[in-house]
């Protein structure tokens, strides 16, 4: 939340127009211009904004930005009023309802806005999630804790590790499903994180977001929330699965596996797809179906929840060049997953630099940019030579997925198991038939 | 003693959609209305604010989420109206025609615009808000020798098209969503029943001196800003006919004083804001035998029934001394916000199958004195105490004076209650479009092609186009207006002949039922250049059109389909001799003046395929053979 008592923003000639006024962020002031008088609170200014522009909010609402040069008086009316804002109380929750933790890592699940300032600021306590999403009263008993504040862009594997702690603790606390509330953009790479980290887990771990802003009444993250949080108190689910949008509509709310999904638009809300199977199930009207038969899986939870980040995922196009490969090499990575055309190719000019990298010791895997479907690298003798060189074909795994699994496998396990690891289904990670209509 | 201070103040709000090319943040263009073929459903939600609430109808309607059903045309609607993708830049184009108009009217442009989200939360906006810019502030609207500030001047979004609504859902149609509209806020002047309109028509015709604007129904639309007590101001939205302005600027006027009229009674009766206590009662038990209909129908349905008490109102909730301007009409349509039918009052009991005996006892139980009356609202349980709150305090407003609210214009000339005045706060700013600087080149290029005044285009038209005074003013007002000034330019046919085409021929086509929206500028220009090459006949423009608005046939079928259908010289003269030969008595009887029957004649049958003066030439010519 913005202090009022800064001046925010305010650089060279607009900080020193207002600091020799003595004017404050929220302050009540008067600007003359040679043509115009405006009358209005001061307001922060947004790293975008221009240095020489000072931006208040008239009293009719709208916010403009004045020209500093062209500013010929400015002074304070009044002083601006910090924002009251009274927290809402928990509302009665059934105790008989599954106790389910909500962890926060940067996204926002939902926000106020503090019209004042035009500040939209996160809300994040289970009251305050109870009173902007009432629904989740009739579900469950939410606890919620803000692991991180990162947006998912600036996720690091770093962070998957502590997620996947936390997710082991609030196990620990007998709590019956876990929701994660995650920024969209690389959301899909943290569910196949934890898929793998938490091979096992014994119960339902959702990760969930917002393609629109949580500010806006038209926002997804609500629905979201309330889908997630109704198949994370499902007692016949258990694994990591991300939840969104089926359509454009708030009709349905689809169930993703963590190692089959992507995110295949940048804005949509239905952004997030199953690639080569279906959901694993839909949430429509509060109620849940499931569509493929997930039985429960009651192997013993053994977290092992380490990554090493030091592979490379390569996406070959016409043109590549084989030192980007060498250059790989030699920044001591351990391995490359390749991002490769059609059955699983690259341009025979490659070939060398790969063979030099499996010579290493290096693993390298090969995936398709297809996204759909399987590598089968042996149809063509492209495909042929990059067996022969050691090239593991890696099925219909996702490219991103591949990635993460390699850096947990070289994370948790030794050199000499990475292929095995890689080549062994963890968390449905690869399907075993393509099946007809996806 | 304030009572007799009041005086009436009238402030317009005029919305104007500008015929911009393309939408007003992204490159759709929604003009055309075209079948929709793609549905979708969203619930819109409440947001939370940081403001505390104190009115209920504001509480009730920040806390209803509602079903929206919306439905598009991939052609005029994209993702950026779905919600689905963020807001491309501020068309440029609209920016520019908001920043002429501001100039036309002495309006200073902000130096850095910055787009606010206003929050809508009805459905009309797929995202829940509208964005809304201020472009400029301050400046005058000249009318005749009268001068009317203008206090700002906003560019924003226009709303979707409401096909149905219903209590618990909404319909519609996104191809209107997002057109730029401009809003011009005027100050609130004391009203003169003659200037009103005036004012709104001479607003309305400097922004058509762009060009600019959209024309049409539902292309224009005045919000009333009417105030008595200086204080309180009620806003009426969407009155869209001109002719209706006075008689609702009349109706609130006396509505109001109505409302002043009650608290002067009210204080005379003893009655203070502090000492008000409006008590209510759960009634439903007195009514187990009761011959009222509603009563017992909503009872057999497990609602309730509630008297609130209306302390010294006796008299005061019928009392009217204008039609429709009294409290008890107000409290019922306040109700009806809240889903329910109405109210009964105690001013118009006993009536509807209450019983003097029922009254009683109704009196009794919320112990009424003799001045004092009740309301009595019915319904289901669910909203039935925030709505009970909600009349308290509609009455207790009454001993403070006029309540500030947003009404809804009635067909008949009066108002309705329709929702709590928002309050100027529920506006933060659209973060997803970076403001943009309006610099001081973009001010001196566009304040060197502004746009001659009205009086001078319509001067213009006289004499050096040419045209008659009738069609000028209707060519300047009509969606033609840019058009028509490009035609003049590059074709060579008469400009009365142009601009009676494309104002009376199609306002005649409009009125039997011919969709001429349909028709694009470029195929009325083409129509135009083939009676300029004289392939076409002048008669056939108005079957041209209608051919084209009417059939799914392509405007060169059609174009090709007259040509054949033209008739060689020799064939009319044929025609013409028919003519002649049949009518030999009547001609031989009267001579020359027999001439107007012949043209009757032949025109019947070569209208649309022949000009009218090559018939009478003809005649003429024949005849005197
Ligand atoms: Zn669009």
């Amino acid at each position: 939340m913005i202090k009022l008592s800064e001046l925010s923003g305010y650089k060279d000639k607009s900080l020193e127009l207002l600091s020799s006024a003595g004017i404050k962020i929220g302050d009540f002031i008067k600007i003359n211009t040679k043509t115009t008088e405006y009358l209005g609170n001061l307001l922060p200014r947004y790293e975008y904004s221009n240095e020489n522009y000072i931006v208040i909010k008239l009293t009719n609402g709208y916010n403009i930005g004045i020209d500093s040069k062209k500013i010929t008086d400015i002074g304070k009316i009044k002083s601006g009023e910090e924002p009251k804002f009274k927290p809402p109380s928990k509302p009665n929750v059934k105790d008989s309802l599954p106790k389910i933790a909500i962890l926060g890592t940067g996204g926002t699940i939902a926000s106020r806005i503090d019209y004042k300032t035009g500040a939209v600021n996160p809300a994040f306590s289970a009251e305050e999630l109870y009173s902007i999403i009432p629904e989740l009263a009739s579900y469950a008993n939410i606890n919620t804790e803000l692991i991180s504040n990162i947006a998912s862009e600036q996720m690091n594997p770093e962070d998957w590790k502590n997620i996947a702690n936390k997710v082991i603790e609030k196990i620990k606390e007998e709590n019956q499903g876990i929701i994660i509330g995650h920024g969209t953009d690389t959301m899909a790479y943290t569910s196949a994180a934890l898929s793998f980290a938490l091979t096992n887990c014994p119960i339902p771990v959702i990760l969930t977001g917002a393609q629109r802003s949580t500010d806006r009444p038209s926002s997804d993250a609500s629905l979201n929330m309330i889908s997630s949080v109704i198949v994370a108190s499902q007692e016949s689910i258990n694994g990591i699965y991300l939840a969104m949008h089926s359509s454009i509509g708030d009709n349905e709310i689809s169930i993703h596996s963590g190692t089959r999904v992507r995110k295949n638009h940048t804005s949509k809300r239905d952004a997030f797809e199953s690639i080569g199977i279906d959901p694993i199930a839909v949430v429509n009207q509060g109620k849940v179906i499931i569509k493929s038969e997930t039985s429960k899986n009651d192997k013993k939870f053994e977290p092992k929840i380490n990554f090493n980040e030091n592979v490379a995922l390569v996406k070959f196009h016409p043109g590549f060049k084989s030192e980007i490969i060498d250059a790989i090499i030699d920044s001591n990575s351990k391995g490359i997953i390749i991002e490769g055309t059609g059955l699983g190719h690259v341009n025979s000019q490659c070939n060398k630099s790969i063979k030099k990298a499996i010579d290493n010791g290096m693993f390298v895997g090969m995936t398709s940019q297809c996204l759909r479907g399987r590598v089968k690298m042996t149809v063509y003798s492209a495909g042929r030579d990059l067996l022969d060189i050691g090239v593991t074909p890696l099925e219909d795994m996702l490219p991103e997925t591949a990635l993460v699994k390699l850096m947990w496998a070289y994370g948790n396990y030794p050199n000499n198991d990475i292929k095995n690891i890689m080549l062994k289904n963890i968390a449905g990670e690869y399907t075993e038939r393509s099946t007809l209509g996806r | 003693m304030e009572d007799n201070n009041n005086e009436l103040k009238v402030g317009l709000e005029i919305h104007q959609q500008l015929s911009s090319s393309t939408k007003l943040f992204c490159k759709c263009n929604g003009f055309n209305q075209l079948e929709n073929e793609i549905y979708f459903k969203r619930i819109l939600r409440p947001t939370q604010s940081e403001l505390g609430e104190t009115d209920p109808a504001a509480l009730f309607e920040s806390k209803k989420s509602k079903l929206m059903n919306y439905k598009a045309n991939i052609n005029t609607s994209c993702l950026v109206e779905a919600d689905e993708e963020p807001p491309h830049e501020m068309s440029e184009e609209a920016l520019d025609i908001a920043l002429t108009i501001s100039y036309l009217l002495k309006s200073e442009p902000v130096d850095e615009i910055h787009v606010m989200r206003k929050l809508v939360i009805d459905g009309s906006n797929t995202t829940g808000f509208q964005r809304t810019v201020i472009i400029a502030t301050g400046g005058e609207l000249q009318v005749n020798n009268l001068k009317i500030p203008v206090l700002s001047i906003s560019l924003e979004e226009d709303a979707s098209r409401i096909i149905s609504k219903n209590r618990d859902q909404s319909t519609y149609s996104l191809d209107r969503l997002s057109i730029p509209l401009i809003e011009i806020t005027l100050a609130p002047v004391k009203f003169k029943k003659e200037e009103t309109e005036k004012i709104a028509l001479a607003l309305g015709r400097l922004m058509r001196t762009t060009g600019k604007v959209a024309r049409g129904i539902g292309t224009i639309r005045q919000d009333v800003n009417i105030s008595i007590d200086g204080k309180n101001i009620i806003e009426v939205k969407g009155v869209q006919q001109l002719d209706m302005l006075t008689n609702i600027i009349e109706f609130e006027n006396q509505r109001q004083i109505n409302l002043l009229k009650i608290k002067k009674i009210l204080l005379g009766r003893g009655m203070t804001e502090n000492n008000f206590k409006a008590e209510t009662a759960d009634i439903s038990n007195i009514f187990n035998n009761t011959d009222c209909k509603l009563i017992k129908t909503v009872l057999s349905n497990k609602g309730k029934v509630m008297a609130i008490k209306a302390q010294k109102f006796r008299g005061l909730i019928k009392k009217e001394d204008y039609e429709g301007t009294r409290l008890g009409r107000d409290i019922s349509s306040l109700v009806k916000f809240f889903g329910y039918g109405g109210i009964f009052h105690s001013d118009e009991l006993p009536n509807y199958g209450i019983t003097e005996n029922e009254i009683n006892k109704i009196s009794i139980k919320i112990k009424n004195e003799s001045d004092d009356g009740f309301i009595i609202l019915a319904g289901n349980k669910e909203n039935m105490n925030i709505t009970v709150k909600s009349i308290q305090n509609r009455l207790c407003q009454c001993i403070i004076g006029i309540p500030a609210e947003t009404r809804t214009p009635t067909e008949d000339g009066k108002t309705n209650y329709m929702r709590p005045r928002p309050g100027s706060a529920r506006m933060y700013p659209e973060t997803d479009i970076i403001p943009v600087k309006i610099t001081d080149d973009k001010k001196l290029k566009i304040k060197k092609i502004l746009p001659q005044t009205y009086e001078e285009q319509i001067n213009n038209y006289k004499n050096n186009i040419g045209l008659n005074d009738k069609l000028s003013i209707q060519i300047f007002d009509s969606k033609y207006k840019t058009l028509f000034e490009k035609l003049i330019k590059n074709i060579d046919l008469p400009a009365n002949f142009i601009a009676a085409q494309l104002t009376e021929t199609l306002i005649n086509l409009s009125r039997n039922n011919v969709n001429i929206n349909k028709i694009t500028n470029n195929e009325l220009e083409e129509i135009f250049r083939e009676i300029e090459k004289g392939v076409i006949a002048k008669e056939s423009f108005e079957k041209i059109v209608e051919d084209i608005c009417e059939s799914d046939h392509d405007i060169n079928n059609i174009i090709n389909e007259m040509k054949s259908s033209k008739l060689s010289e020799k064939d009319i003269e044929k025609i013409i001799l028919e003519i002649i030969d049949a009518k030999k008595e009547i001609i031989n009887e009267k001579g020359e003046k027999s001439f107007s029957i012949l043209m009757g004649e032949a025109m019947k049958q070569l209208r649309g395929k022949v000009d009218g003066k090559i018939v009478s030439d003809k005649i003429k010519k024949l005849l005197k053979k």
